[in-house]
């Protein structure tokens, strides 16, 4: 899955606009990035890669980009 | 000294043996007297639950619960090596959390098949032949049952079909002197609440829990006890029922 899938499945997880989201984007100016947001991102992760995000995890991540390093 | 609770000589099935409420209910109805036959996926857990067991002659079984169809050749097995049981306690489950938008078929289909299907087939099979007269049925259930949870959506109907299913089971198994009944716990002190805590820390739910749940989160040796209880001669009437034990949050 190459950057733009990736940041396309992102937008589609979070219910957001295509284009809205960039590497750089910082997570806490998205008024959608909620408690909600966050646990569709942890089924979503554990869905299509596997990987089982922690709370300790998620309170780190900054940008998008933090998000899409775990995406493989 | 009496004790009501006392299941010196009753065999007992505990599914979801291997951790948790069902780990905590192996090894308490083992001190009550009980022989225990246990039920889980994970053959670790089940041993080191097996470990913890007080007496003689318990045994475990490995079995996937998603395979609802393997459920009735595995309870011929434990019925021929096993005999008669005079009882069950259903613990096995699972409680993925999932988005609406994001909850397919094909995951309220497996949580149906973990937490119903197979119930459902666990309680018709071993009560045919292999159950005793005044035999009791205890199983988990959930506040999620009649209390709707955003996140919960195939969990919340799972647990509310087992308890409709119970009801409907009554006068059947009545004929044969067999009870059976659910609980109703809000959040219990297992490993599933404490990967809730440290994933969702502040989720409306868990204020509603800290603020709401007057009597605290209950922890996993009351409910294996009220599992006992009902397991026991101490009630020989209660039946059909699911007991709340939501610590008030539901009536506040
Ligand atoms: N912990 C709580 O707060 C809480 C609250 C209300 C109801 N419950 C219910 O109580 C029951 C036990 O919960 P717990 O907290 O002990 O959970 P747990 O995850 O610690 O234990 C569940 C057990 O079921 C087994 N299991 C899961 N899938 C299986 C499968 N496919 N085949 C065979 N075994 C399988 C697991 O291996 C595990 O040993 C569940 O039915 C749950 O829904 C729990």
């Amino acid at each position: 899955m190459d950057m733009q899938e990736k940041i396309a499945l992102l937008e589609e997880t979070l219910e957001l606009d295509e284009g809205t989201l960039t590497a750089e984007t910082v997570l806490a100016d998205v008024d959608e990035y909620d408690s909600m947001a966050k646990l569709s991102l942890i089924v979503m992760m554990d869905d299509e890669f596997g990987v089982k995000l922690t709370g300790d995890v998620i309170k780190s991540f900054v940008t998008v980009g933090d998000i899409l390093n775990l995406m493989k | 000294m009496v004790n009501p609770m006392d299941l010196t000589g009753k065999k007992i099935l505990v599914t979801g043996a291997a951790s948790g409420i069902g780990s905590e209910t192996a090894a308490q109805l083992s001190r009550l007297g009980a022989t225990v036959v246990m039920l889980d996926i994970s053959e670790e857990g089940l041993s080191r639950t097996m470990a913890m067991l007080e007496g003689e002659g318990h045994s475990q079984y490995v079995c996937n619960l998603k395979d609802v169809e393997g459920v009735e050749p595995l309870m011929k097995k434990i019925a021929a090596e096993q005999g008669i049981f005079h009882g069950i306690a259903h613990c096995a489950g699972i409680a993925p959390m999932r988005p609406f938008n994001m909850t397919k078929y094909e995951n309220v289909l497996e949580v149906m098949q973990v937490n119903f299907f197979s119930f459902v087939e666990i309680v018709r099979c071993l009560t045919k032949k292999n159950f005793a007269e005044g035999g009791s049925i205890v199983a988990m259930s959930s506040i999620a049952s009649i209390h709707g949870k955003q996140t919960k959506l195939a969990y919340s109907a799972s647990k509310a079909a087992m308890d409709s299913a119970i009801r409907c089971m009554i006068c059947d198994l009545a004929k044969k002197k067999i009870r059976i009944n659910s609980l109703m716990p809000s959040w219990v002190n297992t490993r599933m609440y404490q990967i809730y805590v440290d994933r969702y820390p502040d989720t409306t739910e868990l204020r509603d829990v800290r603020e709401k749940q007057y009597m605290g989160v209950s922890e996993p040796i009351e409910v294996a006890n009220t599992i006992a209880f009902l397991l026991s001669d101490a009630t020989k009437t209660i039946t059909g029922t699911s007991i709340l034990m939501d610590g008030g949050i539901s009536q506040g």
